[in-house]
């Protein structure tokens, strides 16, 4: 099944990446498609009356729930959060300007 | 939708001056109706040609002590990014692991709202652009959240509207937990934005109600229930000016007995219980005005303006967000077990509605009375505390019911103090209530030794006894006094001999003044008229 221009622009928008061209658009719709191809030779399988599973613990692998205790444990020192950046005042994380 | 865009509540507003706080979207894309002040009308009622349908979507922050999916503390306030980690800040590698206490909270809430708890539920991925979700997405619940089919009574009568009798159920749809958002500020330049994650990661409830609310009353009426509700069952602070209960609202209106609903507006950045009802009030009118002119109403999301009284279009229909749920790959789903349940169901205390009830048949208190004091459970603790100390006492509980919603809301008012503040224990108010009844000192002076005793903490026995302020009825003392003052005062005796009735008031006021207030008025009076024949 060929993927439509539409919902590659639509899907690319969503993703934050930019296409520039239209041979670029072709490319991404054919790589697309070779994915989606893949995964309609999957559903040729016969799956029937095999319930969904979406996690090994769902499927009986692991009976004990995953939580952790309302204790307070120690936070990391800003400096080494905004290590990566250039600009350490006043204390943020800086993005170009975003408004909604 | 999305969660805590606008960096408003000057939390990391440290460095003044160099940073401007906006909202969110700026640009006006039109469509936007005045507010017409004076001239609306709460059209949520019986009246008029339309009627509104109104859901709410509240988000509570949980008072845990921990974020939750990692362990950074969720306490307000802090120095910008320093209640962070690597989980928190969305670090690459990471494993987020679920905080216990936030799935108690939920069930606890949910319970308290009759809500069907879900014995299987999971985290999903809602996936957004937007710096105040340092992932790239919100770990959220989609089609399993921790409860959901439950509903909250309200009484549409202890809103605007009088006309209404008896008790609406408001349906709530569902109650999931995840995880809040960072804050953003930006820089007066315009060139940058700056993100505080000190927020994100705080655990929050998202409780969605059916489109059962018909008008701005009986939103604030059913909010106002659900914040006592959650703060009787200790799982929020409540503090809408810290942010902790946040909603928004969808709204759409129709004409009147039409089956079908019209097209939803969502109104978001609503941050008091006045701003909700206020921005529903302008909505229902701007909707009404567009129908009325033969327009249509499109499905969009506003931002409300509480300063301008408005609300601006922030996103149509056509621009509404593809969030792409999918399962979160990184927590797995949670088997409650039935027991847990119905260990927290046994943990629950008594709700607010069932204390008023009880209130209402045990003490004989006037429905308004009972309200008033469990609207707060500490407030209903305290009362309870004095009503049996009152009982044992023989001092009638009505009376104190008086004296806790006048004098001492009213000191805590002025003082801008909390009950679980209060200095002095509740017995204290019964033993002044017992003196008064005895006649040792009268209302106005109790008045001020209550002050005394909310201020210190001093027994009222002490008090009175320490400034002497025991009534004066020793007839023989007073009728000194009297005597005294009638010597003092030959005109006034004169005007009053000739009739004039006033005149006995200056003389009352007299003796007071010569016993400084304490004298018994009514025997000083009887005294008084004596005297005068």
């Amino acid at each position: 099944m060929a993927i439509s221009r539409q919902v590659i622009e639509h899907i690319a928008e969503l993703a934050r990446v930019e296409i520039n061209n239209e041979k670029e658009l072709e490319k991404m719709a054919a790589e697309i498609d070779k994915i989606i191809a893949y995964f309609d030779k999957l559903k040729e399988l016969d799956t029937s009356g095999i319930e969904a599973m979406e996690y090994l613990e769902a499927d009986g692998c692991g009976d004990e729930n995953t939580l952790r205790n309302d204790e307070v444990g120690k936070s990391y020192d800003r400096e080494d959060l905004l290590c990566r950046q250039e600009e350490k005042e006043p204390g943020f994380f800086i993005v170009p300007r975003i408004v909604e | 939708m999305i969660l805590g865009k606008e960096g408003l509540d000057g939390r990391t507003n440290d460095f003044k001056g160099k940073i401007m706080v906006t909202g969110g979207k700026t640009k006006d894309t039109g469509g936007d109706v005045k507010n017409p002040g004076g001239d609306l009308k709460d059209l949520g009622g019986n009246t008029g040609d339309y009627e509104a349908v109104i859901g709410l979507e509240v988000h509570a922050e949980l008072s845990t002590k921990t974020k939750i999916f990692c362990s950074c503390t969720t306490e307000f306030g802090g120095l910008p990014n320093t209640h962070c980690c690597p989980v928190c800040t969305g670090m690459p590698g990471v494993l987020p692991v679920l905080n216990s206490r936030v799935v108690e909270y939920a069930i606890r809430a949910g319970l308290a709202a009759n809500c069907s708890v879900s014995l299987f539920t999971k985290q999903d991925r809602k996936n957004y652009f937007y710096p105040d979700i340092p992932k790239g997405y919100q770990i959220s619940q989609y089609d399993l959240p921790v409860c959901k089919n439950g509903y909250i009574e309200i009484d549409p009568g202890n809103g605007e509207r009088e006309n209404e009798t008896g008790k609406k159920k408001i349906r709530i749809q569902r109650i999931h937990i995840e995880e809040d958002a960072g804050k953003l500020l930006h820089s007066e330049d315009g060139t940058c934005s700056f993100i505080d994650y000190n927020r994100a990661g705080v655990p929050l409830i998202e409780i969605v109600t059916e489109p059962d609310i018909s008008s701005a009353g009986e939103a604030r009426v059913f909010l106002e229930k659900l914040r006592s509700m959650l703060l009787y069952v200790g799982v929020s602070d409540c503090k809408m000016e810290e942010g902790s209960l946040r909603c928004d609202v969808n709204i759409s209106v129709k004409p009147r007995g039409r089956t079908e609903l019209g097209e939803r507006v969502e109104i978001k950045n609503l941050n008091s219980f006045r701003a909700v009802y206020r921005a529903i009030e302008v909505e229902i009118a701007r909707q009404e005005s567009i129908i009325r002119a033969g327009g249509t109403i499109s499905r969009e999301t506003r931002r409300w303006d509480d300063t301008r009284g408005e609300s601006i279009q922030m996103r149509s229909k056509e621009d509404v967000h593809d969030y792409r749920y999918f399962p979160e790959p990184d927590i797995p789903p949670l088997t409650i077990k039935e027991d847990f349940v119905e260990r927290i169901k046994a943990s629950l205390p008594e709700l607010p509605w069932e204390r008023k009830d009880r209130y209402i048949q045990e003490y004989g208190l006037p429905e308004y009375d009972a309200e008033i004091i469990t609207s707060s459970r500490e407030l209903a603790d305290f009362f309870e505390e004095a009503a049996v100390k009152a009982a044992g006492k023989g001092v009638n509980i009505k009376m104190v019911s008086n004296w806790v919603i006048r004098e001492l809301m009213r000191l805590l008012n002025d003082r801008n103090a909390s009950v679980e503040d209060a200095k002095f224990p509740a017995g204290h108010l019964v033993k002044l209530l017992k003196i008064v009844d005895e006649g040792t000192i009268n209302i106005p002076t109790a008045k001020k030794v209550f002050e005394e005793i909310f201020d210190t903490g001093k027994d009222p026995e002490h008090i009175v006894k320490e400034k002497g302020l025991e009534v004066l009825n020793d007839e023989e003392f007073l009728r000194g006094i009297v005597e005294k003052v009638i010597g003092d005062n030959p005109s006034s005796v004169s005007d009053y001999k000739k009739g004039k009735e006033k005149a006995l008031g200056f003389l009352m006021g007299q003796v007071m003044k010569e016993t400084r207030g304490k004298a018994d008025p009514q025997v000083a009076r009887r005294l008084l008229l004596e005297e005068l024949k």
